[in-house]
């Protein structure tokens, strides 16, 4: 470190959260501690281009009130400000991203929010998914079969994280044969533009256009009458209806790309095995019965999180907590910190996976907008945890783990384990 | 037509409320209002035919499925 570098400790909280949100990589190894500082000292600040907000209540009050808080993000100063700062090419990509966004369920208000959400209610709904739950593990133990889990070598748990959420997708979507590594590649530009308000413009925007047209083509095949009588999530959204509307071809391409380039549950999975590879005891608790792990996995979306920052847009000139928003600004959740709230979770810095209310966690949002993928997202991630401490119990996580350098999604970059 | 709330499954999203105000309301501290009404499993009476396509939407659109339309 040079002289003129100024110690991260005499700075301000405000400036060391701005570094924060500029991918400090200091800063970024341990947020959980920035966020106590925020939660304590300023829960609601303003940061750059958003109005951050870091305590539970006042996360949770905001997700409960889509009129004044709404999901459009593109209206908001983080995306109105990033606009107004490009041009030429650049811009033209980066409204090409927007455009895309646009048709996600997740960024609209009611009433489009209510009729997109119609169209996939029931495949998502905790029923449909329960079917799912015997090719999920059968899907997890082919993964396992391939790694070398005996030896004393180091596996790599990166690929298993990654496929099984992967391939349970492309069943829905019967895609027979994927290429795997070319739709890692996309998810992963797709992944960091998200996380990081689109830094990455041409390597996000070069994916965007090889999976819309990956998934254009599915569509086309199933509109051709190649494949009459396919029963997929694909051919029976093309045919479906809702008050007499149907979705658009550009609502049918976004909503199965983000199926394809979400990427929320493969952190999840090596999230867990790092958590059980710092917490002994826990694990112990875990072989000891198996059935905890339904309250475990709660206990891992609160403790070690993926989802870190979720955005809204003021309605209407407003008050957070006291704290002066004006209409137009964008509002970042910090539902990560809003998990570690010690006034909602009581010692929250500690992993237990017994705790009576981890299930209150915001990981998948709340209210109107929770996340549609949420039982598939639970199923995968205890299918995944079950199959790999059946067959490796003391599976550990190889230290020290390097983390994506990303502030919205928080997950290893690569994930190696050993069997003891 | 009647429906029927799992209160054990309800998470208190709220999502019911707004298509189905009718019927729905969330109270102060942000629970579903039949809780004061039942423990586990909240049964309405007998629906008037002009809110039975709220009620249907409000079982279709739960995100977590809680709401049961019976008959």
């Amino acid at each position: 470190m040079t002289t003129s570098t100024v110690p991260a400790a005499n700075a301000g909280l405000q400036d060391r959260v701005s570094r924060f949100y500029a991918l400090d990589e200091e800063l970024l190894a341990d947020p959980y501690a920035l966020y106590r500082e925020m939660r304590e000292a300023q829960p609601v600040m303003r940061v750059g281009n958003v109005v951050a907000v870091a305590r539970y209540d006042d996360v949770k009050a905001i997700f409960r009130d889509p009129r004044a808080f709404s999901s459009n993000r593109a209206q908001g100063t983080r995306v109105t400000r990033k606009r107004a700062g490009l041009e030429g090419s650049a811009l033209d990509k980066y409204d090409a991203l927007l455009r895309h966004e646009r048709g996600q369920i997740s960024l609209n208000d009611m009433p489009e929010h209510t009729r997109l959400r119609r169209f996939v209610s029931a495949v998502f709904s905790p029923a449909a998914v329960a079917g799912m739950r015997g090719a999920a593990t059968a899907t997890a133990g082919q993964l396992l079969d391939d790694l070398e889990l005996s030896g004393q070598e180091p596996f790599d748990l990166t690929e298993f994280s990654y496929r099984l959420p992967f391939l349970m997708v492309c069943r829905m979507l019967a895609i027979p044969s994927p290429e795997v590594a070319a739709f890692r590649t996309w998810a992963r530009a797709l992944r960091r533009g998200l996380g990081t308000n689109w830094e990455n413009l041409d390597e996000a925007h070069a994916a965007i256009r090889h999976i819309e047209e990956f998934v254009r083509g599915l569509i086309a095949e199933r509109r051709s009458g190649a494949l009459t009588g396919a029963r997929d999530l694909v051919a029976s959204l093309i045919a479906a209806e809702v008050d007499g509307t149907r979705l658009t071809d550009q609502e049918l391409v976004t909503m199965f790309t983000l199926m394809l380039t979400s990427g929320n549950t493969n952190d999840m999975i090596a999230n867990a095995v790092i958590a059980l590879t710092d917490w002994p005891g826990q694990r112990a608790l875990l072989l000891d019965d198996p059935a905890r792990m339904r309250n475990a996995v709660e206990e891992f979306f609160r403790y070690c999180p993926s989802v870190h920052g979720v955005h809204r847009v003021a309605a209407a000139d407003c008050e957070i907590a006291g704290f002066a928003v004006q209409a137009g600004e964008t509002v970042r959740l910090m539902v990560a910190s809003a998990n570690h709230d010690p006034g909602k979770f009581p010692d929250p810095e500690r992993l237990d996976l017994t705790r009576p209310n981890a299930r209150e966690h915001v990981d998948f949002g709340f209210g109107i907008h929770t996340c549609l993928g949420q039982w598939l997202a639970r199923l995968n991630i205890e299918t995944a945890l079950t199959a790999l401490l059946e067959r490796v119990p003391q599976v550990r996580a190889v230290q020290p783990v390097r983390y994506r350098r990303e502030y919205n999604f928080r997950g290893p970059e690569r994930l190696l384990a050993t069997a003891s | 037509m009647k429906f029927a709330v799992d209160l054990n499954a309800c998470e208190n999203h709220g999502q019911c409320v707004f298509v189905a105000p009718q019927l729905f309301e969330l109270d102060e501290d942000g629970e579903l209002a039949y809780r004061r009404e039942a423990e586990s499993e909240y049964v309405s009476a007998e629906l008037a035919p002009g809110v039975h396509e709220e009620a249907t939407l409000a079982a279709e659109l739960c995100p977590m499925q809680a709401i049961r339309i019976i008959g």
